[in-house]
């Protein structure tokens, strides 16, 4: 091999996109590691689960429903709310991003044919009038002192935001894209699966465990929360990004934050219906999980969030009636 | 050349240190467990993970 590139036709040279510096960057590894560790929900057997759910009362039944519909009902979700991020990769002209999002669709698809199977073969239920009843109503979970508002930022926020970003990535506007990838992966990546999520997954895991039940929804759970790290961590690395080129990007995460505040200062329906965990430990952790957040992405913690989701007096009462 | 990760658990901050990325990992696993009756996940651990200098021991 010899000679430079200056005189190979620039629009020829823009057809390829693998760099020496992308194939040792940390998204390509990333999508290396989800590769090299594929899963199949048809390796994973729900024999024992379904003699489980015949063993437990209907207190526990309703318990465990009330979290996993909320996760086949969210897996969805956010497997259909993810094109946006791809598309906006793509404008941004990060090849990098659109093959690591490769994987990490597919595996919010593999996520929602697990729920899909588990209710499937475990509870009997598949059809979403089957499923809907089940679902605990957001709307009869409230803050009694009326400071709060608990809003549905899975089913809310993702549309909006994503809406805003595949808007963006088709205008080709530069700093819009930037912008609406900040909030979108914020709230997708940051709120939702970074924060709000990660107590109902030790919620599940820890039922299981306390009932010595369900070691095929465990193990399920163990392996999506493998794939979940690597989705959170490409979010807030993505974030970071471009945070540190433009740090007034750092407001919009915290706009995000601020405007679904709610959702965090305090455990909403599905985290408490399990009835026999104790749950002051899943709203401690949320702490964490949010600290590791806006060290990831690069900006400060607020500081008043933290205080508010320590705050024991901030309990929400929960009314809820499934259906 | 050692790999060291600060736990942000509320009301902790502890460093956990470990020689390689696997050891690491276990490491802080161990201290959530025990610490926070709770666990982090492995890529949360290894992206925020921050090479430190070592002193050799002199004696």
């Amino acid at each position: 091999m010899s000679g430079g590139a200056s005189h190979l036709d620039p629009d020829v040279l823009a057809r390829f996109h693998f760099t020496r510096e992308m194939v040792e960057g940390p998204v390509y590894r990333k999508y290396k590691f989800a590769i090299n560790r594929v899963w199949n929900v048809d390796d994973l057997d729900f024999a024992q689960d379904a003699a489980d759910w015949q063993r437990i009362d209907d207190d526990q039944r309703r318990g465990l429903l009330g979290v996993t519909i909320r996760f086949l009902a969210g897996e969805q979700a956010v497997t259909d709310q993810l094109v946006p991020m791809i598309a906006a990769s793509h404008a941004l002209g990060r090849f990098d991003w659109v093959t690591y999002l490769a994987t990490f669709l597919m595996e919010e698809a593999k996520h929602a044919e697990f729920f899909m199977r588990w209710h499937d073969e475990v509870v009997g239920v598949l059809e979403p009038e089957e499923v809907a009843r089940h679902f605990l109503v957001r709307g009869k979970t409230v803050d009694p002192s009326g400071r709060f508002e608990v809003r549905d930022v899975l089913h809310e926020a993702l549309p909006e935001y994503g809406g805003d970003l595949l808007r963006a990535a088709i205008d080709g506007d530069r700093d819009a894209i930037e912008r609406a990838f900040v909030r979108f992966s914020a709230a997708y990546n940051g709120f939702v699966e970074g924060v709000l999520t990660m107590p109902s997954y030790e919620i599940v895991i820890d039922t299981t465990n306390l009932w010595d039940a369900f070691p095929g929804l465990r193990q399920g759970f163990k392996q999506i929360l493998m794939d979940e790290g690597r989705h959170i961590t490409f979010g807030t690395q993505a974030c970071r990004i471009l945070i540190e080129r433009h740090p007034e990007y750092e407001a919009l995460v915290h706009e995000v934050f601020d405007r679904y505040r709610g959702n965090v200062v305090g455990l909403v329906e599905y985290q408490k219906a399990v009835p026999g965990l104790e749950i002051d430990k899943y709203q401690r952790q949320k702490v964490r999980h949010y600290r590791n957040r806006c060290r990831e992405m690069g900006i400060t913690a607020d500081a008043e969030l933290i205080e508010q989701i320590l705050d024991p007096e901030i309990d929400f009462v929960v009314g809820v009636e499934a259906g | 050349m050692t790999l060291a990760y600060r736990c942000l658990d509320a009301g902790c901050d502890v460093e956990i240190r470990a020689a390689d990325e696997r050891a690491l990992i276990e490491a802080v696993q161990a201290h959530v467990a025990e610490a926070h009756d709770s666990f982090e996940l492995e890529e949360v651990i290894v992206d925020m993970a921050t090479e430190v200098e070592t002193r050799e021991d002199p004696r």
